[in-house]
């Protein structure tokens, strides 16, 4: 080949923070069944519901973790960049992957087949542990996300409850708590608490005593998707 | 004591401990405890804040409101 080698994959995996706690034998292990492969930006590395494509240990470049909604939206559930791995929930659960995969940068990974993934762990106590490390910190990061997106789905239906009963006092008053509105929602009041402080915040909305005055009628409409 | 008093948040006295939380937080000092349960002792000096709601621990506090356009419409 050239004279510039490529890494070897054992340099990549010593590259990976969550290996960095591997005996040189489970390192050279892994590095012995990984296969490298190369994306270009933009293209698919796996889909989600495939069969498990193995784990990714990434060398060089990005990649975007996403789903697909059933209208085609897009939502990235993460991104990651080198020295980090990914897929390894198919690996272990023996499932199909979770998530779509596709290079943001052009990309070199390493691959470990699942088999060969399970065989490994069996072996490798401390591999093991990397994993279960790195696998704790994702869930924690999806955690997170979940919060995210149920505010985010919050903030759309109270929009609308705001605008529909701002729409129906002008027929005749009704007042309402934040507990029914959080009962309206399926949330809590709380979370309620907290949606109206940010449209407060973001001056769509106006707290005067017992009145919640709708500042912003537009950019309610825009929060609520209407 | 069904009657909504406009201008001061309702208390459910089945609720209520008698905990004391919302009569410790509340700024304006509207706020005090009778025979284990809160009442409001000052709804004039109440100015709807919601602190009290914020931290009773039971859900017995709530402040109603009327949603309305700035318009008026
Ligand atoms: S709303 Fe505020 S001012 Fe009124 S009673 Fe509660 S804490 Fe006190
Ligand atoms: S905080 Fe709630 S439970 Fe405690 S005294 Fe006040 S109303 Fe009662």
């Amino acid at each position: 080949m050239s004279a510039k080698r490529p890494h070897t994959a054992l340099e990549v995996m010593r590259s990976v923070p969550y290996f960095a706690h591997l005996d040189a034998a489970a390192m050279e292990a892994v590095a012995g069944k990984a296969t490298r492969r190369r994306y270009s930006r933009g293209e698919v590395i796996f889909l989600e519901g495939d069969p498990c494509a193995g784990l990714h240990v990434i060398q060089k470049g990005r990649i975007k973790l996403y789903k697909l909604s059933v209208e085609g939206r897009e939502q990235i559930v993460r991104l990651l960049g080198t020295g980090e791995f990914f897929n390894e929930v198919a690996v272990f659960d023996r499932g199909s992957n979770p998530v779509s995969a596709m290079a943001a940068l052009d990309t070199t990974v390493w691959v470990v087949d699942c088999s060969a993934m399970l065989d490994l762990v069996g072996k490798h106590p401390a591999l093991a542990a990397a994993i279960i490390e790195n696998l704790a910190s994702s869930s924690r990061h999806l955690l997170s996300l979940v919060e995210d997106l149920s505010l985010r789905t919050v903030s759309a239906r109270l929009a609308k409850l705001l605008l529909a009963q701002a729409q129906s006092s002008s027929e005749g008053s009704r007042r309402i708590t934040q507990q029914e509105m959080a009962a309206q929602l399926g949330t809590v009041r709380e979370m309620v608490g907290r949606v109206l402080r940010t449209f407060e915040n973001d001056g769509l909305i106006r707290f005067d005593r017992h009145r919640i005055v709708v500042l912003d009628r537009e950019g309610l409409e825009k929060e609520a998707m209407i | 004591m069904d009657a909504v008093d406009p201008s001061t948040p309702s208390i459910d006295d089945d609720l209520c401990t008698g905990c004391g939380d919302c009569v410790a937080v509340c700024p304006a000092e509207s706020l005090a405890l009778r025979e284990e349960r809160a009442i409001i002792i000052h709804p004039e000096d109440c100015w709807y804040c919601g602190d009290c709601e914020e931290m009773c621990p039971v859900g017995a506090i709530s402040r109603s409101f009327e949603i309305t356009f700035a318009d008026g419409t």
